[in-house]
């Protein structure tokens, strides 16, 4: 009797501990859900740099400015593909070399820029080889970064209605044969493909990253800022419909000067401010962000005619500010990233962290 | 005098035939297999490479003309060349430059031991080799003066290769340094081992571009240092290739200024080396810039460093060449860019007043440049300064560009002067082919009005002068230069066959054309260029296709007797040729894809329209009203049938696009729809009015509430498509005779067969 009221126990205990675990995993299968999708509740924008150059090796104060970002994301680009000249094929170029000696944030996006031309007149069996070489090479590139966290792996590419069906075939491809189930596949969106994604489809990927930068017409004399103009993004933005897939987003936060020589643009200097064009003897300020060169000079490597004319441009916080406050209402309330184009100290010297914290701010207190 | 079907099945296809010929011998519009690119730049050009010194070894690079660099191999294809070349040398000229090639490149190090050993007598005689070295007159001289020196080189060169290759691949690009350190120091010891000048040479080649390749710049430049004082060469242009790794590793050591004046040095000297040379040839700063005009020893070494700032793209020329003629007046590279120069300035100026996509060049490739008027004459002042010093080494060349230029700019006089001038300057014959097409395109520039003396002298052109047709360029050119003329008198139809064929005049003609054209057709006294404008490559003139066009404007308004006035003047026997139609089908349903019945029967257009103009006199004579009303209905169907709504579309068209709805501005009045193949759009007829007359006066006339009904119904087809291409969208359909068939003939038989197959009906009942 004895025995069978401890077997009852035993079953009534064993019961009770099964029920009590399934409603904790309920519970937390729940929690998780919500934490996945916080629609209206608590959210997070989660810092992030890109990282261009081709070596990195980041300096004392680049980590320093991470940290006083409380940011350990990082989009890193791994190669460019391109398909130049008399290639048979599109091949990897501008590989990234890591110092392995200096600071590897924790988190790290591998991320893939792909010309257009590359997908241009491939079979389905090569874009299939194409994505398999692409993941194998990011594979061994990241061997440089020692033990770092890539959870997700970034692909850009501003696909034409020429390449669409290879680059998300290409997409496709990656996702279901070669990301680790626990990667996730992103690409890079630009405006017009958030606005016509009926038109220029919605690629086969877990999240989109809005690139919201670039987006006048650089090679007009007239324009004002090709790098953030929000009359030209605001009818991007309009109407407000939410893109198919989740969005983060990337602002930018580099200038450069806009040559132009005979009324046509030839060139961009990167990081060119008024300040590099002070001397009288050989520039003329027609405004705050017009110059005209007086004298034939060299000029950052580049050799600058008497008559060549530069547009200065830069992405100002000011800027910045007007930016989130008119995607504030765009983005929904979720988690997501928020990633500065692009970490290198002079850009940042002119960016306090401050402000760019203020911005992640901004996105997480909005009512 | 209908026809049966099958009786013309052969008729249809030698029209078919026929057509098919037509369209492809006549001049189309120029296009690419998609259709006409239109975002091309469209300009002329007659400036022949081959004036410039080809054979100079900077004319690839410094002219950056598409068509030199055609003539000329790819830069690494230069260095293998020159490389062969040198070999040869040294060898005395005596193998074949093929077997060279081989054996420095293609040749494995395993062959290379194998005619080592067989040299040494190890292995059994040269037969023993295997081909195809045992058949290479190079490894035949190599082995039968016993070159174990050559060998030892190569097989040691081909060691060094794999780290001095860069891979454009997929695979990881790991230098494996220690190997790369083991064959530096074993090229040390081959190097002090050899005797021979030019192997010793090559070692510090090697040797050098391991340790650069290695990125051990300090490396570098000490081997450099070190072993290049130890060998005693006749000149070779391996030095320079060293030289390239050594300017290579100052550049990364802090030494710009002397690293860019050894690439200048390069640049100048060494032609396989040239293109990676300026590459590499970079200054930052003013200050760099004059430390390097400083080390330069003499007025040509300066002349080059500009001439290497003149080959970025967007150099400013006339600046770039002043400075260089200040060096250096007989610098052959003053002629290429000259031409370079030129080039620009053609692309900016030449034909500008006539080019018919003059508009298109400004918006997409801001073309003309806004001052391109000024760097002409900033490049007259600067021949003419030329011309008077009297520096230069051709100045016939000078005199050529000037006379062009003038024409550029249009002082047609001063260009004929110089033209004129330069014959007495030259004999040569490339330059006296270019003067002639300067000369031709000066004439054609020249020509004020189309009159009859420049038809003629266009039709001369035409016939027998050879740099018209050796220049792509001049058949469009003059083409373009006459539709202005013609335009600006006034000759619509000539201006339009100038530039287009017959097929885009029947795609979408003019009556005023029209009318112009068949002047010149009868026009008896027409001149040559006249009768080749109308001209059909079976020698026969165009003038049918054109009454055949004038008959359908005058159909399309509804004037079937000035229709069949008009095609009767085709000869009855040609009837035939423009179509076999029945327009007199009745069809409640419409279908996209519509045959005939095989039994059906066809009539040519002469024969419709005689049919039609009977008819019309027969309904208003006819005394019995529901006959008059079929009469009437029947004409109402043939008008409606020859629409882009109809079967019968063929009469009045030669070419239906189904998406013409879609491009069609609604509501514009407009009926010349875009279309990728025709330039000037497609006409396409739209227009029910002259059929919804018809069954007016046939739902008017007639007595039977049948045939009320069905006229009443076509009425309100006619009444729909108006609806479709002459409302601007998100206007509400007008449905008056659907109305009127609703309320007053829902008893009759023809109002229940509507109802049951036609959906539009369907609908609007059900609304």
């Amino acid at each position: 009797m004895q025995k069978k009221q401890n077997a009852y126990s035993r079953i009534f205990f064993l019961n009770t501990l099964y029920k009590l675990i399934f409603c904790l995993y309920c519970l937390s299968a729940c929690q998780n859900s919500l934490a996945d999708q916080p629609e209206n509740s608590a959210f997070k924008v989660t810092p992030a740099y890109y990282h261009w150059q081709t070596s990195l090796a980041l300096s004392d104060k680049e980590r320093g400015h991470l940290d006083s970002m409380n940011s350990d994301k990082l989009y890193l680009k791994f190669f460019d593909i391109d398909k130049k000249g008399d290639a048979k094929e599109p091949l990897p170029l501008a590989r990234l070399q890591v110092d392995s000696s200096s600071y590897i944030p924790d988190t790290i996006i591998p991320t893939v820029f792909i010309t257009n031309r590359s997908l241009l007149h491939l079979a389905e069996s090569e874009v299939a080889l194409l994505a398999e070489r692409l993941y194998q090479l990011i594979e061994k590139l990241s061997l440089q970064l020692g033990s770092v966290h890539m959870p997700e792996i970034q692909i850009d590419c501003d696909w034409s209605a020429q390449t669409q069906e290879n680059y998300f075939l290409l997409l496709k491809n990656l996702r279901d044969h070669h990301l680790a189930p626990n990667q996730q596949l992103s690409a890079t969106i630009r405006l017009h493909q958030l606005k016509y994604p009926k038109k220029t489809g919605i690629p086969p990927v877990d999240r989109g990253m809005l690139m919201f930068y670039n987006m006048g017409e650089v090679t007009q004399w007239v324009e004002a800022n090709s790098i953030l103009n929000l009359e030209i993004a605001s009818q991007y933005l309009v109407p407000a419909a939410p893109y198919p897939i989740p969005l983060d987003l990337a602002l930018p936060l580099f200038r450069w000067g806009v040559l132009f020589r005979d009324g046509k643009m030839i060139k961009l200097i990167n990081e060119l401010g008024i300040e590099q064009l002070q001397d009288s003897s050989r520039f003329q300020q027609i405004d705050r962000h017009h110059v005209q060169v007086t004298k034939s000079t060299y000029l950052n490597g580049y050799y600058l005619y008497n008559g060549d004319q530069f547009r200065l441009e830069a992405s100002e916080p000011s800027d910045l500010y007007k930016a989130v406050e008119m995607l504030k209402n765009y983005f929904p309330r979720k988690s997501f990233t928020l990633a500065y184009y692009h970490l290198d100290m002079p850009i940042l010297q002119r960016f306090p962290h401050v402000v760019l914290s203020d911005l992640v701010e901004q996105f997480e207190n909005r009512e | 005098m209908p026809k049966n079907s099958n009786l013309s099945i052969y008729r249809i296809l030698r029209l078919g035939i026929l057509s098919l010929l037509l369209i492809l011998l006549y001049p189309l519009p120029s296009s690419t297999d998609c259709g006409p690119v239109y975002t091309q730049f469209h300009g002329y050009s007659f400036l022949k490479p081959e004036i410039a010194r080809l054979k100079s070894p900077y004319a690839p690079f410094t002219l950056g003309f598409a068509k030199v660099f055609e003539l000329y191999p790819g830069h690494k294809t230069v260095q293998e060349q020159q490389n062969i070349n040198e070999w040869w040398e040294r060898y005395c000229e005596v193998p074949n430059k093929a077997d060279i090639d081989y054996v420095v490149y293609a040749s494995s190090i395993r062959d290379l031991n194998e005619l080592r050993s067989t040299m040494e007598g190890e292995l059994l005689p040269w037969s023993a080799l295997g081909p195809p070295l045992s058949t290479n007159s190079f490894a035949r001289y190599l082995y039968r003066y016993k070159c174990t020196e050559a060998i030892d080189y190569l097989i040691f060169a081909k060691q060094c290769e794999p780290h001095a290759t860069s891979r454009r691949s997929w695979e990881t690009d790991q230098k494996d340094l220690n190997e790369m350190e083991n064959l530096i120091e074993q090229g040390q010891v081959l190097f002090k081992r050899t005797k021979s000048e030019y192997f010793r040479l090559r070692y510090v080649y090697q040797i050098v571009r391991l340790a650069h390749y290695m990125k051990n710049y300090r490396q570098t430049i000490a081997l450099y240092e070190y072993l290049m004082p130890k060998v005693d060469n006749d000149p070779s242009l391996i030095e320079y290739w060293v030289l390239g790794h050594y300017a290579g590793a100052l550049m990364e050591v802090g030494q710009p200024v002397r690293a860019a004046y050894l690439f200048s040095q390069i640049f100048d000297k060494c032609p396989s080396k040239r293109y990676s040379a300026f590459q590499s040839f970079t200054i930052k700063t003013d200050q760099e810039w004059e430390d390097c005009l400083l080390m330069c020893k003499d007025n040509h070494e300066r002349a080059v460093l500009h001439v290497l700032r003149a080959e970025s793209q967007n150099a400013k020329l006339v600046e770039e060449m002043r400075n260089i003629y200040r060096y250096e007046p007989t610098n052959e590279n003053l002629e290429l860019l000259l031409l370079r120069e030129i080039k620009r300035l053609e692309k900016d100026l030449l034909g500008l007043d006539f080019n018919n996509r003059r508009r298109q060049n400004e918006r997409l490739y801001n073309i003309p440049r806004p001052d391109a008027g000024e760097k002409v004459i900033e490049l007259q002042k600067f021949i003419r300064e030329i011309e008077d010093d009297g520096l230069v080494e051709r100045p016939e060349i000078w005199k050529l560009a000037e006379g062009y230029l003038e024409l550029l700019a249009g002082n047609y006089y001063f260009a004929a002067q110089s033209f004129n001038e330069v014959k007495d300057l030259t004999e040569n014959d490339t330059l006296l082919n270019q003067l002639e097409a300067f000369e031709l395109a000066l004439q054609i520039s020249d020509w004020a009005k189309a009159e009859s003396e420049v038809e003629d002298q266009a039709a001369e052109i035409q016939r027998t002068s050879e740099v018209y047709r050796e220049f792509p360029d001049f058949p469009d050119f003059m083409r373009d230069k006459l539709t202005k003329l013609y335009r600006e008198s006034g000759d619509a139809g000539k201006a339009f066959l100038a530039q287009y064929s017959i097929r885009d005049l029947k795609i979408n003609s003019g009556e005023r054309m029209v009318d112009n054209l068949l002047e010149i057709c009868r026009d008896e006294s027409a001149n040559r260029f006249e009768r080749t404008l109308v001209m059909k490559p079976d020698g026969t003139t165009i003038e049918e296709d054109l009454l055949n066009l004038k008959t359908n404007h005058f159909l399309s308004r509804g004037e079937i007797e000035k229709a069949l006035e008009t095609f009767k003047r085709i000869p009855l026997d040609n009837w035939d040729d423009f179509g076999l139609f029945h327009p007199y089908l009745e069809q409640i349903k419409d279908t996209v894809r519509y045959s005939l019945p095989t039994s059906a029967q066809i009539f040519n257009k002469g024969e419709i329209l005689q049919d039609m103009v009977r008819m019309e006199y027969m309904a208003e004579a006819e005394q019995d009203r529901d006959k008059a009303a079929d009469i009437y209905y029947r004409l109402g169907l043939a008008f409606y049938n020859m629409t882009y709504f109809g079967y019968s579309w063929k009469m009045l068209d030669l070419y239906r696009s189904g998406a013409s709805m879609q491009r069609l501005r609604r509501g514009s009045g407009n009926y010349v729809v875009s279309h990728p193949e025709f330039p000037l759009g497609n006409k396409e007829f739209f227009d029910c009015s002259v059929a919804r007359l018809y069954f007016e006066r046939a739902r008017i006339t007639a007595i039977d509430r049948e045939i009320t009904a069905k006229a009443l119904f076509m009425a309100a087809k006619c009444e729909q498509n108006a609806y479709f291409v002459d409302t601007p969208p998100g206007t509400a359909p007008l449905r008056e005779n659907f109305a009127l068939l609703r309320e007053n003939y829902s008893d009759t038989d023809i109002y229940q067969l509507i109802r049951s197959k036609c959906k539009y009906f369907e609908a609007y009942l059900n609304k």
